[in-house]
């Protein structure tokens, strides 16, 4: 056995080789049974001849010694995928439309697929027998079926671990951002997790270098300025130095030493929401800037936990010993711990997704993505059998013909087989492209989105199982010709063939109304979100986002508070005014896109009942409107003496929005009039209208207009207020992110500056997910459109082909052209009109669903539903009529003649 | 001249292992040896010598080496192996077997029934 195997791939991979060698020896036998028969007396010319005589025809030899190696079958294969290959480079429209079919059909639903499973379903990177851990919660459900989630403060957290016994550990785990800075680089914020020491022990993560944290790390009031950060921290922020344990970093402006980098890509236990550095839960007041006191049993500590099951217990266990639990700690503390006697819900979930619900949208959303994918692949296949049951009738004579030619059964059946595998092939190659292609672009979409790298890998195993369903069915459809040629007699095959197609017809047409009708769904939602996405683009924004940057800053994060926060933001702007090329600079408390605050404005005098509640904005600085460009409508804006300064008091004075002032006002002048502010303790205080500006989309870019009300920042002498945005109009939309970063620098390091941007860019993105949505939406809707014109193409010339002799004898006794073509779309108007009307209804379904996505365009809009309509009619005509015109324009003669 | 036989189905592997158990041979010389050594009796198709030997080779019963004929050309030389050997004593036991089965079968004379 061994032996043959190897002799065969002897020939099979040095089969020049074994040619050569094979000529060379049958050669030598010739010529030296010549040189025999020359020795024994026979003139030379004559030996060759007979020595070629007895020897036999060469080439049957040859074949019957390729035939003893095992080689022949390769080589008619070759021979019969060469046939492949040419016959179907000879029929370009159906290869080239079967391909792109295929592609589709293998390509999309493996991108799909692989995302999904990537993003919500492989395991948790750097855990130890992930399955065997669970966040847990413990929480109140109030009568209404609400869940309030309880905290366990510190001291409570450490006599649990010491009662429990089905878990075999349990971590306390807080997120949180932290202000990330080495030395020497302006801070960014990097999400964190506050763990207790155990957290890294529980799920099982080995440190790559360094060290995890010790038990005596993580004391209340004594909590270690230690941190570990992940492999992609240490590769983003250190370039992986071998010496980054014992380095110093500061969180929020704290000191902290990096004692380990956690191991085997870890970061944390959320898929979703990855994590960079931990520290010490018991860290987290100093870090936080905060005066919880951990040591303290009614305040601090956690509201999430990990815990790893005990060996040998069972999760009903756990539940079972969770639920003593909250009584149990009740009556250790009875007066402190009073609200854990009620606590009866506690939750636990597989780790994976964040905690606090299994993500049923995203649940949602793949059960629809995975139901799309699973429809895509079936019309796929019903589309590719249609093409091939097509080509198959076309290829009856052909096959008729090789067969009277003495082709044998089983060489024409694996002729066609082949034929199909080489076309599958062509087509699967061609997927697998379109797989790569599709999950690098939703892999950029998601890195721009999310903020993160993402490495998505094409899943292999749904790859090959898609490909073994439309290899399934592209090898049964290219194998039917051949098979009834092997059960009937040629001349029967047709005839034979005619009542089974009828059949496949009607399962055709069925497959063509719902190809159709998806595709009239989605060309109407295509449409429609195309048009929100138009309208948003024209949208006037009402401020001028030309020439300005944004970005963020946090100092209170860092423990600014005050003065000290009032001196922080007074200095960075002064010293962007210094900046070449700077020619105002606005500060608000988010403004624009970053800010949702609301206020109730009352003017003074009015009925308590007449309250307004508009979007309320603290301005930092006298050049905010400017900076925007927000044209003053009357009265004045703010001077700097309006703002105030450290020790000095901002003024009662406030700016109205146009819409804001008209509706409070109505048709009196609002400048010099007095407003109340019922906010923050502040009732019955006025408040001076100084000036009124123009509407703007400040505070969003979608939806109606919001009156706004600007306030001096710290009208009450503090600025409390934890994330402040500055806006820096340059001339000539100068870039001066380097010289703003610099500044952040030379001010402290420790602040982080985050969403440093030119504002277009911030309104782009906004749309961007409005132009996502279309953008996805439209390239579905052309693909399904695709699609259903290809199937209606197929079953329309199936029937033609059927009909051929029909058509000839009907133009033989004087049909018109005319007449023919009515023929043809008479059938193909039934299943064209029942699809029109199950699309209109489903997009009628449709619409619905995306309502909230359509800005400025009615869901009914007529014209683009209408629109739609013609577009998919005019693909049905034009389907039909490709092969409609080869009925009528068909050699009638010739029909005539093969009947 | 001698009057040749037709080879009968399956004798001709048999009569290329005994050639090739005498001496290594190459095609031509296994053809030359079994026409000398059955006494010139026995008709070789030709043709159906190199398939025959192919599949030997192919089967592991032979080997092949390219070598340097008597007239100084390349030839391919075919060597039995150790399971061709086994292989020839089973197939020439079986065939002493088959004639005298058949021989004995043939001198029975009307007074042995």
């Amino acid at each position: 056995m061994l032996s043959r195997l190897r002799s065969l791939a002897d020939g099979l991979l040095r089969r020049r080789r074994f040619e050569g060698d094979m000529q060379d020896e049958l050669q030598f036998h010739l010529d030296a049974y010549t040189d025999d028969l020359i020795r024994s007396g026979v003139a030379s010319d004559d030996a060759r001849r007979r020595a070629q005589q007895e020897f036999g025809l060469r080439g049957a030899v040859e074949d019957h010694c390729r035939d003893s190696r095992g080689l022949r079958i390769f080589d008619e294969v070759r021979q019969d995928a060469r046939y492949a290959l040419r016959s179907l480079r000879k029929s370009p429209m159906f290869t080239v439309v079967a391909v792109v079919t295929l592609a589709l059909g293998i390509g999309a639903p493996t991108a799909v697929f692989s995302l999904v499973n990537w993003m919500f379903f492989r395991p948790v990177s750097g855990v130890t027998e992930p399955d065997e851990v669970r966040y847990v919660q413990v929480g109140t459900r109030t009568e209404a079926g609400a869940l309030t989630v309880s905290r366990i403060s510190y001291p409570n957290y450490e006599d649990v671990v010491s009662h429990v016994r089905t878990v075999s550990g349990i971590a306390g785990v807080q997120r949180g951002s932290v202000a990330f800075a080495r030395d020497g680089q302006v801070a960014r914020d990097v999400e964190g997790e506050f763990v207790t020491a155990s957290y890294f022990d529980v799920l099982g993560v080995s440190m790559r270098t360094g060290r995890a944290f010790r038990a005596d790390e993580d004391v209340a009031g004594r909590g270690a300025h230690v941190a570990v950060i992940s492999e992609l921290l240490w590769d983003g922020a250190f370039d992986r130095a071998g010496d980054v344990v014992g380095r110093p970093v500061r969180l929020n402006g704290i000191p902290f030493t990096i004692i380990g980098v956690a191991g085997a890509g870890f970061r944390g236990a959320s898929r979703i929401s990855p994590v960079d550095i931990w520290v010490p839960g018991t860290t987290s007041p100093v870090v936080n800037h905060s005066t919880t006191r951990y040591e303290d049993r009614a305040s601090g500590g956690y509201y999430q936990f990990v815990a790893r099951l005990a060996a040998g217990a069972t999760w009903p266990q756990v539940e079972a010993e969770l639920a003593s639990l909250g009584p149990w700690l009740a009556a250790q503390h009875p007066e402190i711990n009073a609200k854990f006697q009620q606590a009866g819900v506690y939750l636990y979930e597989p780790i994976g997704f964040g905690a606090g619900g299994v993500a049923n949208g995203p649940l949602a959303l793949l059960a629809m993505l995975m139901g799309a994918c699973a429809l895509l692949l079936l019309l796929v296949c019903a589309n590719v059998a249609s093409l091939q049951l097509i080509r198959g009738v076309g290829r009856q004579d052909e096959v008729a013909v090789r067969k009277a030619l003495g082709a044998s059964r089983a060489r024409l059946v694996r002729q066609h087989l082949i034929e199909g595998v080489v076309l599958w092939l062509i087509g699967g190659a061609a997927g697998v492209g379109l797989v790569w292609g599709l999950v690098r672009l939703v892999d950029g979409q998601l890195v721009s989105a999310l903020r993160a790298v993402l490495q998505v890998p094409i899943d292999w195993r749904v790859l090959l199982f898609v490909s073994a369903v439309s290899l399934t069915v592209g090898v049964i459809f290219s194998l039917l010709p051949a098979l009834r040629a092997v059960s009937a007699e040629a001349a029967d095959t047709l005839r034979r063939l005619t009542p089974a197609a009828s059949k496949r017809t009607r399962a055709g047409s069925l497959l063509t109304v719902a190809q159709l009708s998806l595709a009239l769904t989605l060309l109407i939602g295509a449409l429609l979100l195309t048009a929100s996405v138009q309208h948003l683009a024209a949208t006037p924004l009402g401020f001028d986002a030309a020439s300005a940057f944004s970005f963020q800053t946090t100092p209170h994060q860092v423990g600014y508070r005050d003065a000290a926060l009032v001196g922080y933001i007074r200095e960075f702007e002064r010293r962007l005014l210094l900046v070449p090329g700077v020619e105002t600079v606005g500060v608000s408390m988010g403004l624009p896109l970053a800010s949702n605050h609301r206020t109730r404005v009352r003017r003074l005098g009015a009925p308590p009942e007449d309250l307004h509640s508009p979007q309320v904005n603290e301005i930092a600085s006298p050049g905010f409107f400017r900076a925007l460009g927000i044209p003053l409508r009357r009265g004045r804006l703010f001077a700097a003496e309006d703002i105030g300064r450290p020790g000095v008091p901002s003024r009662p004075v406030v700016i109205l929005s146009e819409s804001l002032a008209a509706r409070l006002f109505a048709d009196s002048e609002a400048v010099g009039q007095q407003i109340k502010i019922p906010v923050r303790g502040r009732v019955g205080k006025a408040y001076e209208v100084i000036g009124v500006v123009a509407d703007t989309r400040l505070t969003k870019l979608i939806g109606d207009v919001e009156p706004i009300v600007y306030e001096p920042a710290g009208l009450d002498g503090t600025f409390q207020f934890p994330s402040w945005r500055f806006v820096v109009r340059t001339r000539g939309a100068l870039d001066v992110s380097d010289e703003i970063r610099s500044i952040a620098l030379e001010l402290d390091s420790g602040v982080p500056i985050e969403a440093l941007q030119p504002v277009q860019r911030l309104v782009a993105r906004q749309h961007a997910e409005w132009t996502l949505l279309g953008n996805a939406m439209s390239g579905v809707a052309v693909v399904a459109t695709a699609l259903a014109g290809l199937g209606l193409y197929a079953v329309v010339a199936f029937d033609v082909a059927q009909r051929r002799r029909e058509f000839g004898v009907r133009v033989a006794i004087g049909a018109t052209p005319r007449a023919i073509l009515r023929l043809v779309l008479r059938r193909v108007s039934a299943v064209a009109v029942a699809g029109l009307l199950l699309g209109l209804g489903g997009a009628a379904a449709l619409v619905q669903t995306i309502e909230h996505r359509l800005v400025g365009v009615d869901r009914f809009e007529p014209t683009l539903w209408v629109a739609a309509a013609v577009a998919l009619l005019g693909i049905v005509v034009f389907a039909a009529a490709i092969p409609a015109r080869r009925a009528v324009h068909g050699n009638v003669l010739e029909e005539l003649r093969t009947l | 001249m001698v009057k040749t036989a037709e080879l009968l189905p399956g004798t001709l592997d048999m009569l290329i292992l005994k050639a090739v158990s005498l001496k290594p041979l190459h095609g031509y010389g296994v053809l030359l040896r079994i026409q000398q050594i059955s006494g010139n009796a026995l008709k070789i198709p030709q043709g159906s010598l190199y398939p025959a030997l192919y599949r030997l080779e192919h089967q592991g019963l032979i080997a092949a080496e390219w070598g340097e004929s008597e007239n100084k050309r390349r030839a391919k030389y075919y060597t039995i192996t150790s399971s061709g050997k086994q292989r020839l004593r089973t197939e020439a036991a079986d065939w002493q077997r088959l004639t005298v089965a058949i021989g004995a079968a043939l001198a029975t004379t009307p007074e042995e029934v």
